[in-house]
């Protein structure tokens, strides 16, 4: 679990942890739908992250946006899985980047603006039946499925892919 | 007026630390260790990032401005990220905030052995120098126009020329817009400064650049500047026959000639 403060948002902290042998995506997806606000976090899918690059910089868009009032998603949680990916429509975003039923690892983010209450992990754990693990972020990505989502399989390979990413993420 | 400007980066982006290093009409470029996403502990306390930033303007209508702010600061770091995914040389990109004028972009260059920043324009003039204070400046090879200044020049023709290669035109070629990296003893030319260029398939404005590149070269270093832009073409022409585009070349070359006859404007309105 780490803590993040951007340097141009002192006031917003966020908290970032990553959880596997997850059992019960399931049940996150269903309680997320209804809109239980015990599960007021976003949920991302860890294979399609590819580094702490790609995380930070969507959350980074993610920030910027709301600061700018240009936020695509209603929530600014919608709106980071939104910025992680590529593509136009905010489903397809929650479809390859959001939780899955058969997702097993997982990386969980709270964004907590001025005012609110600091996200306590504790609640978290209660919240996800899985081990929370310290590992980088990253370590369960899908190089493949990443690059086939952003397109970059035509590149020179020796371009380094969390740039790429983050690149794509600053342009949208 | 450049103080008030200033101030209102400084809000833009509170917290971070800021240092001028450049002022044009278009924008303010900053310079900051600071990473706007990324922790400190994952980088090298030297590194550097640069920061572009384009101020409204008062004189222009508030919605207008904010497009062209906006529009100008969102193409310049598309060409940016474009020209990392073709393997060219240049600042990579870091973030943008298009209705805010910020760019953050990777810091190029370093500095030459007499503390100047590493642009093609301070190495070229450094080197002057030294052959100007030479005191047997008869008998001993030419300083200015050594082996070093050659390789240096031809590079920077290749790397316009894989500029052009993909139908990008750079729009302000001078020689401070070029900055020089060390590679192994070698100096590597990477080109800066996007804010001007576009995509084109019109051979005229890839011999404008040519054209603007060698004007500036004559300006700022008038006494060596025939040799310069001989071995700048050189290495121009090399890449695009490296690359099968001898054909396009000759177009350029052509319409290089017309445009020094000319000059740079096409129509003469305005």
């Amino acid at each position: 679990m780490t803590t993040l403060v951007l340097p141009q948002f002192p006031e917003t902290k966020i908290l970032i942890a990553q959880y596997q042998n997850v059992k019960n995506a399931r049940t996150i997806r269903e309680e997320l739908i209804k809109g239980n606000l015990q599960f007021n976090y976003a949920f991302i899918n860890a294979e399609t992250v590819a580094s702490e690059t790609h995380l930070n910089s969507a959350i980074y868009r993610t920030l910027i946006n709301h600061k700018n009032k240009t936020m695509k998603a209603k929530t600014l949680h919608s709106e980071l899985i939104f910025n992680l990916s590529p593509f136009k429509n905010i489903m397809d975003a929650f479809k390859k980047f959001g939780i899955a039923d058969e997702c097993s690892n997982i990386i969980v983010v709270r964004i907590s603006g001025d005012g609110e209450t600091e996200p306590e992990i504790g609640n978290l754990d209660s919240v996800v039946e899985g081990e929370r693990t310290e590992e980088p972020i990253g370590l369960h990505c899908s190089t493949a499925l990443v690059k086939k989502i952003f397109k970059l399989n035509g590149l020179r390979d020796d371009l380094d892919l969390s740039t790429l990413i983050s690149g794509s993420i600053q342009l949208r | 007026m450049s103080v008030q400007l200033i101030t209102t980066a400084q809000e833009l982006l509170n917290n971070i630390p800021l240092n001028v290093i450049s002022q044009g009409a278009e924008a303010i470029v900053f310079e900051t260790q600071t990473h706007p996403f990324l922790p400190k502990s994952n980088q090298s306390p030297t590194t550097k990032f640069i920061i572009k930033y384009r101020p409204r303007k008062p004189y222009r209508h508030p919605t207008l401005d904010l497009q062209i702010v906006s529009s100008r600061t969102q193409s310049e770091a598309r060409l940016l990220h474009k020209l990392y995914q073709l393997g060219i040389k240049a600042p990579k990109l870091i973030a943008v905030d298009g209705p805010n004028g910020i760019i953050w972009m990777e810091s190029v260059g370093g500095t030459l052995p007499n503390g100047e920043t590493s642009s093609l324009k301070n190495m070229l003039w450094f080197k002057e120098k030294s052959q100007e204070e030479r005191e047997d400046q008869r008998n001993e090879p030419n300083i200015a126009l050594d082996d070093e200044v050659k390789d240096i020049m031809s590079k920077v023709g290749g790397a316009v020329a894989k500029l052009h290669l993909a139908n990008i035109v750079h729009g302000d070629l001078t020689s401070s817009n070029i900055i020089l990296d060390q590679h192994n003893d070698k100096w590597e030319p990477m080109l800066i400064d996007f804010g001007l260029s576009s995509y084109s398939l019109l051979a005229e404005d890839e011999a404008v650049d040519l054209y603007v590149l060698e004007r500036a070269l004559i300006s700022t270093h008038p006494i060596y500047s025939k040799s310069y832009n001989e071995w700048l073409l050189q290495g121009y022409e090399r890449t695009f026959r490296e690359a099968a585009a001898s054909k396009k070349f000759t177009e350029i070359s052509r319409r290089l000639q017309d445009v020094r006859l000319r000059g740079r404007k096409r129509s003469m309105l305005g």
